[in-house]
């Protein structure tokens, strides 16, 4: 517990537990997961693949509960009840998720109008910030004649309106080939430099969870449990040329070496299990 | 910045500026809202286009109508036995005052009757889908209806509403309604789960999950339901004037059936079936009025632009 006195971090996870039932008998995926993200901060969550990542952001945006332990923001510990942090803390998931029937812009918008803003309003400070998302010319379009990258950026820019103080991203840029996933990772620091948000990015990139974040978060295969914290001492702005520096060639080593245990006691355990 | 290209094809991975999107693909799909001009501009086209698609069975229909033509003449086959198309062409034309007047009584029951069918429809659609306790009261029965002939029940709609247009108006809405509530049903309910997740996260209540999401989710399902009830309605129609009436196309055929008017209950199915038709294609034109982005859509797939 943190003192009284000191101002409470953005968000806190206090020891989230989390099990599912499969086929009767429940099965653990979450066990004391503790994380923490200050005002501002960017924190990456990296692990392997199935390991409960988005059940983790489901439990802080609220979409879920969690079994035992508290999810609080700005230390509030009445905000833990399910549906509290609703419409309070963005999120975007691997998919862009736009509404086929709606323009570009009015798919931007749809935050603000679900919060009561007039659609004249919420368009027009939408088409303000089209430039800066990317989208300029293209606000009358559907998404279907998007390309991905852009579609991704019309889904964080909905995300982004809203003006909540936290951001969730679940591998926002899986989808999307090496090169236009770099642009947008370079596009996302500068984003987030001028917008000051605190955010929570869940990948399975090595590179980008140390190129983007303060602070990476290493969680074990099922059930998850954080392995490693891993503080990126890493100066700011940074650009794509850092990946390239013994400092980040430093921190990326560590980091695989915790990951290829992880992956390889995962793999281990499931030979193990079928040799059984 | 540059868009990354894998389904655009023929396009050029030339834009490298996060400024320049514009450059994206060198003819953009038109996607804007669509004017009443636009949508007769693109009707006009797909008659066209349909022209080519439906030539074959045009040509099909052309031969058989000859064939028809040509073995009643040879035949001598007795008019009040088979008539040929052109003795049905010249009954359509001498009793086309009597065919209109008859052709107007069933029209308003068909319309009627569907507009009833659309709103009882919708409303059970629109419940059954939001609230549990609908679905499982209510849908369960919606769908044993059917099982019940209409041409069983026709005959006691008589008894208990008399031989008006009303009973006429009932069977149609019966036979009409169900389509609709179930595709209706089935759009309601086939929304991505994610997407429920996206707009819960972005504060929406159930309400507006259900206005903004669900039902315009569910419309182009919805009109694959109201154009099957559009179409079968004429059915129903003429099963209510079957059993009883003294005026509409229905009873036209049944009146001059035993007559031996051969050729006049052919007309009253040519009328029947070109009032089927063109209900159909105005449901459609509603349609793609109504969904521009779906059609915009299917077409640009279509083509392969995306």
């Amino acid at each position: 517990m943190r003192p009284e006195t000191a101002t409470p971090p953005k968000i806190e996870l206090a020891s989230i537990y989390k099990s599912f039932d499969v086929n009767g008998s429940p099965e653990s995926v979450l066990e004391d997961i503790n994380i923490v993200a200050g005002a501002g901060e960017f924190v990456s969550v990296i692990g392997p693949s199935g390991c409960g990542k988005s059940t983790l952001l489901n439990i802080i945006a609220g979409l879920e509960d969690a079994d035992a332990g508290s999810v609080m923001l700005d230390g509030d510990v009445h905000r833990q009840r399910l549906g509290q942090r609703l419409g309070r803390i963005g999120y975007m998931q691997q998919k862009d998720l736009l509404l086929p029937w709606r323009s570009v812009l009015d798919n931007t918008i749809m935050g603000l109008e679900l919060n009561g803003s007039s659609r004249k309003d919420a368009r027009s400070r939408a088409l303000e910030l089209m430039e800066t998302f990317g989208l300029k010319g293209f606000e009358r379009q559907y998404p279907f004649a998007l390309s991905g990258g852009m579609r991704q950026r019309a889904a964080f820019m909905r995300t982004m309106l809203l003006d909540q103080e936290v951001i969730l991203l679940d591998e926002p840029f899986g989808a999307l080939d090496a090169l236009t996933r770099v642009q947008m990772q370079e596009w996302l620091m500068e984003l987030w430099d001028s917008m000051k948000k605190t955010i929570v990015l869940i990948t399975h990139d090595v590179d980008e969870a140390l190129l983007l974040s303060d602070r990476v978060y290493v969680l074990t295969a099922r059930p998850a449990r954080v392995k490693l914290v891993l503080d990126v001492g890493l100066g700011r702005p940074r650009s794509y040329q850092a990946v390239t520096t013994p400092e980040f060639m430093e921190l990326k080593a560590q980091l695989l070496a915790t990951l290829y245990e992880e992956n390889s006691r995962q793999t281990m355990g499931r030979a193990g299990e079928l040799a059984r | 910045m540059r868009e990354e290209t894998a389904n655009v094809p023929g396009e050029h991975p030339s834009t490298l500026t996060l400024d320049s999107p514009a450059e994206h693909r060198d003819g953009p799909v038109q996607a804007g809202p669509p004017t009443v001009f636009s949508v007769i501009t693109s009707a006009m086209l797909a008659t066209v286009s349909g022209l080519k698609r439906w030539g074959a069975s045009l040509l099909i229909l052309v031969v058989l109508l000859a064939v028809w033509e040509i073995w009643t003449q040879l035949a001598e086959v007795p008019r009040w036995q088979l008539p040929s198309p052109s003795v049905i062409a010249s009954e359509l034309f001498n009793s086309r005052a009597l065919l209109w007047e008859h052709t107007l009584v069933t029209l308003v029951e068909v319309v009627l009757g569907f507009a009833a069918a659309l709103a009882v429809g919708l409303l059970l659609a629109g419940g059954i889908a939001y609230t549990r306790i609908l679905e499982r009261a209510v849908y369960p029965i919606i769908i044993a209806s059917q099982t019940i002939p209409i041409i069983a029940i026709a005959p006691l709609l008589l008894i208990w509403v008399g031989y008006g247009v009303a009973p006429k108006i009932i069977v149609v809405a019966l036979i009409s309604f169900f389509p609709i509530s179930v595709n209706t049903v089935d759009g309601l309910r086939s929304v991505d789960p994610d997407m429920v997740s996206m707009m819960r996260t972005l504060g929406a209540t159930r309400w507006q999950i259900f206005t903004k999401v669900q039902i315009p989710a569910s419309l182009p399902q919805m009109f694959s339901g109201i154009k099957i009830g559009i179409a079968i309605s004429v059915i129903g129609a003429v099963i209510g004037e079957w059993v009883g009436a003294s005026s509409g196309l229905g009873y036209l055929m049944t009146y001059s059936q035993p007559l031996f008017l051969t050729a006049r209950v052919f007309a009253s199915i040519v009328v029947l079936s070109a009032m089927g038709i063109g209900l159909f294609v105005a449901a459609s034109i509603v349609e793609r009025l109504m969904l521009p982005w779906y059609h915009t859509e299917k077409r640009a797939r279509s083509i392969g632009r995306i």
